[in-house]
């Protein structure tokens, strides 16, 4: 339906069927339609410049539905603006997306339930149940709507309070409460990246090219002089961030302010902090969107009367929204905020992604020293709690201090990359030191494929061994009893002959005695009848035991084993001499052909288990530097 | 081929080796006590057992 504005007579379209109201994009004036006609209700506020790239008329896909924005709210919260921009769905129906720094949340209206609970039971981390879903709460906060524009399906009063509670689970799922009016309205949905939602005709920002805009830039960088020391600053974010420092004087000015008033001078003493990336640098470090280095800030904690301190630079995209970049002692971590509350947030193990991280570190950090400009009121001195979690290269953060808990979500980032994503000067690349948190162990991946060999090495062998087990003869071709007498001259004997199979094979002498407390020892030839050939050895045996007040004990063995090889295949015999200082010892000698041995299996094995105790210990020692610095080192330091 | 593969690969052939030496242990028939061959014993030494005591094992 098409009509004019009853205060300016411009043009008014109502494009759906669901919306009462409109706002006139020339007059701010705000319609009410009635059948075939339109009734003037009143005039809403302007709306504040917040760098949104949406405006009406873009559009979207929604899963496989295209979509139009045709309405939106403006919502101020202490942290910045929220836009809730109204969709109209080329299938019919409307929904909602809610739209700030970078983040996109399409929800639509569902029923209260009546046990939801009033705005003052819903406390931040309860538990609510809504249709099917269940969710924590997330926030508690009251908004205020600054005003509307285009089609709305509900008359906007500016300037009231929106009592808020947002809800989240592990995914990203999420709701809304809206607690404005006697019963609370509830819209649920899901968070979406910016590339999910296929955007057209976005709002065209000034620098910013090669994204589907309709339009004229009506946002550009704004320049000015600091008012403090006259140093040029510029706001590469307007609408979108809240404050500017100044390099030059330390002086914090309020970026939303039309003469950027100064808000704090910090003592110029304060030791300014080495910057890699100039402010300003763009690059592409996250997927395929460019990004914009427009603050940094240095914080430390002081842990057991020493300074540990690290640089974060704040990165922002019109489109995408914020990123972090933290650097530590030359190790960088690319951070975002996480989308939903990880599972298991209570332990030292929360599980976020599917993925599980290790509680790394807890610190207390506090800003001393920032530059460029912020989203919000940061203010050197500001302090927060930070949990880390890790699981290489991936890293889990909780930041919280006295107004919020925010979950960031990350991974770590060579330093080359960071380099050639910035274009930085390749002679003044800062090597890193140490072992980074989230730094990926180099040696664990060969350390798997050593892993997996080992496994298949030691198989083959256990294989080779079986085979050979089956395969032995075994075969005893001998076996005779003898007597040995102290008294006797006679202890040496010459056995009867034995044929040994043809091949080289193996050969065991094993002698089984009955001495006690005593020793025997026994050399021996074995003699090739034919050709004269002979191979000498011995074998001693000793064997001892007794009781004391301990008990009963032993020590040594009655019986000896003596393993030799190669020997031919023919006849053979034995020499056996026998010598004790026992009075008399019966002794038994066996000859047993092709027996199985293991001294070749052990030393094979030893030699695969070298390469892998060697890597093992490597890549041990290398999560021993990484944990070293955590409040979990495997070792504690004197 | 990545370097994981290679140092897969690699690995492997250090335990395929290693399995063949096991093998070959087996086949030339490994024996393990320390033993000194004579290459041919004199028969008068050879059917009298005392005097190869003295001959051999005692070295006189």
């Amino acid at each position: 339906m098409r009509s004019n504005c009853p205060s300016c007579g411009a043009e008014i379209d109502f494009q759906s069927k669901v919306s009462l109201y409109a706002v006139c994009g020339y007059c701010r004036c705000q319609v009410l339609r009635k059948d075939l006609d339109i009734e003037r209700i009143g005039e809403v506020a302007e709306l504040q410049e917040d760098g949104s790239p949406i405006q009406l008329g873009t559009r979207g896909r929604y899963r496989n539905q295209g979509f139009s924005v045709i309405g939106r709210i403006q919502i101020r919260f202490p942290k910045g603006f929220w836009n809730e921009w109204f969709l109209e769905f080329d299938g019919g129906g409307n929904g909602w997306m809610g739209e700030a720094q970078g983040l996109y949340g399409i929800c639509f209206e569902e029923e209260a339930d009546s046990s939801l609970g009033t705005w003052e039971e819903l406390r931040v981390g309860k538990a609510v149940s809504i249709g099917k879903h269940r969710y924590l709460v997330k926030e508690k906060q009251t908004a205020r709507c600054i005003g509307g524009e285009g089609e709305l399906p509900f008359l906007v009063k500016s300037g009231y309070d929106a009592p808020l509670v947002d809800l989240a689970t592990n995914s990203s799922r999420f709701a809304t409460i809206d607690y404005s009016e006697d019963a609370p309205i509830v819209f649920v949905g899901n968070y979406f990246e910016f590339d999910q939602l296929s955007f057209q005709d976005l709002r065209p920002i000034a620098g910013w090219d090669g994204y589907p805009t309709k339009g004229v830039p009506s946002l550009e960088v704004k320049s000015f002089q600091c008012v403090t020391c006259g140093a040029a600053l510029e706001v590469r974010s307007p609408g979108a961030s809240d404050i500017v420092s100044c390099a030059s004087c330390g002086s914090t000015l309020d970026a939303r302010d039309e003469n950027f008033q100064l808000l704090k001078q910090y003592d110029k003493k304060i030791k300014k902090r080495k910057v890699h990336i100039p402010l300003g640098s763009r690059g592409k470090l996250f997927g395929n969107h460019e990004l914009e280095v427009i603050g940094f800030l240095s914080r430390e904690v002081i842990y057991e009367g020493v300074s540990y301190k690290w640089g974060e630079y704040l990165l922002w995209s019109p489109y995408v929204g914020y990123r972090w970049l933290t650097e530590s002692n030359g190790h960088w971590i690319c951070l975002w905020t996480a989308i939903g509350i990880p599972r298991k947030v209570g332990s030292s193990k929360p599980r976020y992604g599917g993925k599980g991280f290790a509680h790394f570190q807890k610190s207390s950090a506090k800003v001393i020293f920032c530059l460029g400009e912020f989203p919000w009121k940061i203010a050197i001195g500001d302090k927060s709690i930070l949990d880390d979690f890790i699981a290489p290269p991936q890293i889990l953060s909780r930041e919280k201090n006295d107004d919020e808990v925010v979950w960031s979500v990350g991974h770590h980032a060579d330093v080359e990359v960071i380099w050639k994503a910035f274009g930085l000067d390749e002679k003044k690349i800062k090597n890193p030191t140490g072992v980074g948190p989230v730094q990926p162990n180099p040696l664990r991946e060969r350390f798997r494929d050593i892993r997996w060999a080992f496994g298949v090495g030691v198989g083959l062998l256990v294989l080779t061994q079986l085979f050979f087990s089956i395969m032995s003869g075994n075969e005893r071709v001998f076996s005779q009893h003898y007597r040995y007498e102290k008294t006797k001259k006679e202890e040496t004997h010459r056995t009867a002959s034995f044929e040994l199979s043809e091949g080289m094979d193996n050969l065991e002498i094993g002698i089984s005695t009955d001495v006690s407390n005593n020793w025997a020892y026994f050399p021996m030839a074995l003699v090739n009848e034919t050709t004269g050939e002979a191979v000498n050895f011995s074998s001693e045996v000793g064997y001892w035991s007794g009781r004391d007040s301990e008990g009963s004990w032993s020590q040594g063995s009655k019986n000896g084993r003596v393993l030799l090889g190669p020997i031919a295949g023919g006849r053979w015999y034995l020499i056996i001499n026998a010598d004790s200082p026992a009075s008399s010892v019966k002794y038994n000698v066996r000859v047993v052909r092709d027996v199985l041995t293991w001294g070749t299996f052990w030393k094979c094995f030893f030699l695969l288990l070298a390469p892998f105790m060697w890597y093992a210990f490597r890549t041990f020692m290398f999560e021993v530097a990484r944990w070293k610095e955590s409040d979990h080192p495997y070792f504690e330091s004197e | 081929m990545n370097s994981m593969s290679r140092s897969r690969l690699f690995c492997l052939l250090y335990g395929l080796v290693l399995s063949f030496y096991l093998c070959l242990s087996h086949v030339q028939g490994e024996g393990s006590s320390s033993s000194k061959k004579v290459s041919k014993v004199p028969p008068n030494l050879r059917d009298n057992p005392r005097v190869y005591r003295t001959h051999y094992f005692y070295g006189k």
